[in-house]
């Protein structure tokens, strides 16, 4: 994509400082950046191996196993660790998956309206009117169970939203006499879309991604809970607490998979919250 | 895209314009009200041949799924199932066959049941009314308080406060919540009673609307009502936590957008009290917006219920769909795609017809 990078980066770079000079801001960016890291170094740093089991079963939190022990004996916090590189890498995938693909719908429904648009909008709502975890949940069970399936059926149900708002930026700027010139110009519509549509229309739509990350995990991690993602031995937050759900009296097992989802999700939704505002989408949309 | 089908799409498009064709006619509000419905009918026969393709053209097997594999490795049974339920004929010929008896509301069996899909919807939609009603109520009126009390404290220590509640109302997934809360207030506190609808033993009230706390009203049943009340308290609380983040947060902004304009700053200036000032002037300016996101809400509130509800084994649309689903029960889950999309399209329509009627200057037609 051809992004005109110095203009977006600069606006986000003089803007975000004063966001994140909130403690409460500058809190959730740490965790966030925390969570990002052990995402990419906490398998190597876990003090047990994840899915080594133990006779030691159901230990309360203790100097050695910080977080306890679960049903098989293994270390809940090793396995809570671990859990950042599924979640969260998941996570992200989902969101480019989607994004990408809501947008080229979006553009092509936007740009070339007629039937097109017609056709790709009914699509859009259809998805849309259907409740989302009735579907990822049918698209899962049809699928099979696995992480990756998980994935594919979040990706269905959560493109839909980029596709309606990408969709209504390139409708308002189609009119801006920017495009029409270049129209008059004799630009083909690649090249019109390459050069005047995308650009302006990827800063608010990453922003958008950015506010999404949050929800992406939850999705995803409540797949597993179901049992529709992630199989057993692997060291899912939301199969974990589903597994604390049978032996919901030892607090401790579905205590810190939740507190992981949730810090994540918060750190997530709270930078993109913080985006959005340095953004201001009004200035952005042309 | 979070659980409850998250951030509503704000992005919705823009409310029927003025149509500049003068006055409101109801001829037009007919014709409209018409187009409205073909594209409703359109949109779910759309939602059904999505369901239908995905069970379909994936390659998990529904026979297999619904029989267990020791009876799908005989041939015989196989052949038998797959007979009873027309899975032999070629897949176009049994979708239009579905559409066929859909028109005279027969949504056919479930494989898993063994009954009407139809049946199996009418027992669960009142489980899932009965929270997901109460749910919205509470969030209504908590989200839009705090919404308020946000935007008037702009900026100040209060707004951070709701801003960082709501935030955490959103974020904190609801299962989690619900397990958290369970193992709190049943198995620490002793306060909640156990997951169900009533305690093991009581007799359910006589079925007027389904809704056991409103039957047992009805039936004067005071000792019912008050445990059926006590059963829906805990899960709807919890799906209430998530439904109030999000319209603290909406109604704060459409709050903000109003209270900047100068119509408000007039009322003020002319020495009405701030309650007026609120009720009569910031509360009907923005109702549009904060109504969108009632629906929206409403809508996403039913869909989250799936989680909820296998949490507490609640019998209501959401475990229904989890379980069909889980077992490729095609029809139960097309029945019930189609139940969540009626009330889907249903509420927008109905929204976007109380529109014209909050702001004149909106037509419908």
């Amino acid at each position: 994509m051809d992004i005109p990078r110095r203009s977006w980066t600069r606006r986000l770079w003089r803007k975000i400082p004063r966001e994140m000079r909130m403690p409460v801001g500058a809190l959730a960016f740490f965790v966030a950046l925390v969570w990002v890291i052990l995402c990419i170094i906490g398998p190597s740093i876990v003090p047990f191996d994840p899915l080594a089991q133990n006779l030691q079963r159901f230990l309360e939190p203790n100097s050695v196993n910080w977080f306890g022990t679960d049903e098989l004996g293994r270390d809940l916090y090793s396995r809570v660790i671990a859990g950042a590189r599924i979640t969260i890498s998941l996570a992200l995938m989902l969101v480019v998956a989607s994004m990408l693909i809501g947008s080229i719908i979006g553009v092509l429904a936007g740009f070339f309206g007629r039937w097109v648009d017609e056709v790709l909008m009914r699509l859009t709502d259809i998805v849309l009117a259907f409740p989302t975890v009735i579907l990822a949940m049918v698209t899962a069970a049809a699928l099979g169970a696995s992480l990756f399936n998980a994935v594919l059926a979040a990706l269905i149900v959560s493109w839909p939203p980029y596709a309606r708002v990408v969709r209504s930026m390139v409708l308002s700027l189609r009119e801006a006499d920017f495009v029409s010139s270049g129209r008059l110009l004799g630009f083909s519509p690649m090249k019109s879309m390459r050069l005047d549509i995308v650009p302006n229309v990827a800063g608010p739509t990453l922003v958008m991604a950015s506010l999404d990350i949050g929800n992406a995990a939850l999705l995803l991690s409540g797949l597993s809970f179901l049992g529709l993602g992630a199989k057993p031995p692997t060291p899912e937050w939301g199969s974990m607490i589903s597994a604390a759900l049978s032996n919901f009296d030892k607090w401790w097992l579905g205590l810190f998979p939740g507190l992981a989802i949730s810090t994540v999700v918060i750190a997530f939704n709270f930078i993109g919250d913080a985006l959005r505002d340095a953004f201001d989408p009004e200035a952005v949309r042309v | 895209m979070s659980l409850h089908s998250g951030q509503p799409n704000t992005h919705q498009e823009p409310p029927p314009s003025p149509s500049g064709r003068g006055r409101r006619s109801y001829l037009g509000l007919l014709r409209y009200l018409g187009r409205r419905l073909i594209l409703t009918v359109i949109m779910l026969i759309g939602i059904t041949l999505v369901t239908f393709t995905l069970t379909n053209l994936v390659p998990g097997d529904p026979v297999a799924a619904a029989l267990g594999q020791r009876a799908a490795d005989d041939p015989a049974i196989v052949e038998r199932f797959r007979q009873e339920f027309g899975l032999d004929k070629p897949l176009p010929e049994q979708y239009i066959a579905y559409l066929g008896r859909l028109i005279h509301l027969d949504l056919g069996m479930s494989w898993q049941t063994r009954r009407p899909v139809a049946q199996d919807l009418e027992r669960a939609i009142p489980a899932t009314m009965e929270i997901a009603l109460t749910a919205i109520s509470m969030s209504v009126i908590i989200g839009l308080l705090f919404g308020a009390i946000a935007a008037h404290k702009r900026g100040r220590i209060t707004d951070q406060v709701l801003r960082l509640i709501s935030l955490l109302g959103m974020s904190v997934p609801t299962f989690w919540t619900a397990i958290l809360s369970f193992y709190l207030f049943y198995y620490r506190l002793g306060i909640a009673p156990g997951s169900g609808r009533l305690t093991p033993g009581t007799p359910a009230p006589p079925r007027v609307t389904g809704m056991y706390t409103l039957d047992a009203l009805l039936a004067g049943r005071w000792s019912t009502f008050v445990d059926a009340a006590a059963h829906l308290a805990l899960p709807s609380l919890v799906l209430t936590l998530f439904t109030v983040g999000l319209l603290t947060r909406f109604s704060r902004m459409s709050f903000l957008e109003v209270l900047d304009k100068d119509f408000i700053r007039a009322a003020h200036a002319k020495g009405l009290p701030n309650r007026t000032v609120f009720f009569r002037y910031t509360l009907r300016a923005a109702a549009i917006p904060i109504l969108t996101l009632i629906g929206l809400a409403f809508g996403s509130l039913l869909s989250g219920t799936v989680l909820v509800e296998s949490i507490f084994s609640w019998p209501g649309l959401g475990s229904y769909a989890y379980q069909s689903a889980s077992r490729l029960d095609l029809l139960a889950v097309m029945g019930v795609g189609l139940f969540v999309g009626v009330v889907y399209l249903t509420i927008n329509l109905v929204i976007d017809i109380l529109y014209g009627f909050i702001d004149p200057r909106v037509k419908v037609g």
